[in-house]
């Protein structure tokens, strides 16, 4: 079963598991399990789910004794990570910049979405972590694509792309699908049936070498 | 890799129990400095994560009050709709905590001030604001036996014309 890779460390593993979440807004995560640990892995890693592949960092993980497990966050994995108080003043002062400040404290790469550029302003930045900068400025307007980048603004609302549906639940809005092929993602449009709507969360989950996703339909 | 407990139980108190400063919170500050109409604050407590504040106006919560505070004074800041962009001085401190008297403090209307009293209230009883361009009469007749006038600040006023002389 090649179709599902971990790489890291210049290493790469075959996964016999795993368990990944796609939110719409937010950092996606995924829990794998290798089918062999030679080394302790850290740092940057990637993630190949059939053509899903998912750029991140390992936060947690270790080696087992028939393999390894490791816990990944999207990106650098720096947005929980403390950046330290600071303001901005000035009618001239943009939501990128105050963005753009707090990634690079913490390793991340933002891409702006059409549209959400504009002016702050006076700009309070509370020490914490650097996921708060978005909170405040983007609420429920950002999250960590699969490449690792950043973006800021409104997903752009797309047709996701024909799959082979086993499943769909009217009542829970879900969605399930297995298509190794195809790339689905949150903020797509989606429908199996009667069931019709933007993609809110994926999961995607690799169980006996089957690869499932779920989609919540909002 | 980071200590897994560890990170559970500090994402958990952050996000639900203590989320350390929010925009929701009232903080102390002191005045750094006066930019324009606003304040440069800087927070009196550095342990909290709060930032230093530039250009934050003050709303008293007393229509027509507009004052300077002076460097030094202890305030609390809010922020409006709990934005971050908004901050504001909400109040300032008491006369416990110097420096507290303004260095000006103006207290404006389009009608009258009451001090001390209502508008039932008998003006007779009560002190009133004059205040410069006021016009004024002493004493209760009608001119000319009347003397009326316009209240000047500036110069000290040592004579006044009396309406018909």
């Amino acid at each position: 079963m090649a179709f599902a890779t971990f790489t890291a460390n210049g290493q790469t593993d075959t996964i016999v598991g795993a368990f990944a979440t796609l939110p719409q807004w937010g950092i996606w995560s995924a829990r794998v399990d290798l089918d062999r640990g030679d080394i302790l892995m850290s740092g940057a890693c990637s993630i190949a789910l059939g053509n899903l592949v998912l750029k991140g960092t390992i936060r947690r993980g270790g080696i087992y004794a028939a393999g390894a497990s490791y816990f990944v966050f999207g990106g650098a994995d720096g947005w929980s990570l403390d950046v330290p108080p600071t303001s901005y003043r000035g009618s001239l002062t943009f939501l990128s910049t105050a963005v753009r400040d707090a990634a690079a404290l913490v390793g991340e790469t933002v891409v702006m979405e059409p549209g959400a550029e504009r002016q702050i302003g006076t700009f309070a930045r509370f020490g914490g972590p650097a996921s708060r900068v978005l909170a405040a400025l983007s609420p429920q307007n950002w999250w960590v694509e699969t490449d690792g980048t950043t973006h800021v603004g409104a997903r752009t609302s797309t047709a996701a792309p024909a799959v082979q549906v086993i499943n769909y639940d009217q009542d829970q809005r879900t969605i399930t699908f297995s298509d190794e092929d195809q790339v689905v993602l949150p903020g797509q449009t989606l429908s199996a049936g009667s069931l019709s709507g933007v993609i809110s969360t994926l999961k995607v989950t690799i169980v006996d070498s089957v690869l499932r996703t779920e989609a919540w339909i909002q | 890799m980071r200590d897994r407990l560890f990170d559970a139980v500090r994402s958990v108190i952050r996000e639900f129990v203590m989320p350390l400063v929010s925009p929701r919170g009232i903080y102390e500050y002191a005045v750094f400095s006066q930019s324009g109409n606003g304040y440069d604050l800087q927070p009196t407590d550095l342990t909290l994560g709060l930032p230093p504040l530039p250009d934050v106006v003050f709303k008293p919560g007393i229509p027509g009050l507009t004052s300077s505070l002076q460097t030094g004074t202890l305030v609390y800041v809010s922020f409006v709709n709990a934005d971050q962009s908004k901050p504001f001085i909400l109040a300032v401190a008491g006369p416990q905590d110097a420096p507290f008297v303004p260095s000006t403090m103006t207290l404006d209307s389009t009608g009258r001030i009451h001090v001390g009293g209502t508008e039932t209230a008998d003006p007779a009883t009560f002190g009133r604001f004059l205040r410069s361009g006021d016009s004024v009469t002493i004493g209760t007749g009608s001119a000319p036996t009347g003397a009326t006038g316009t209240i000047v600040f500036g110069p000290i006023i040592t004579t006044m014309s009396k309406a018909g002389s």
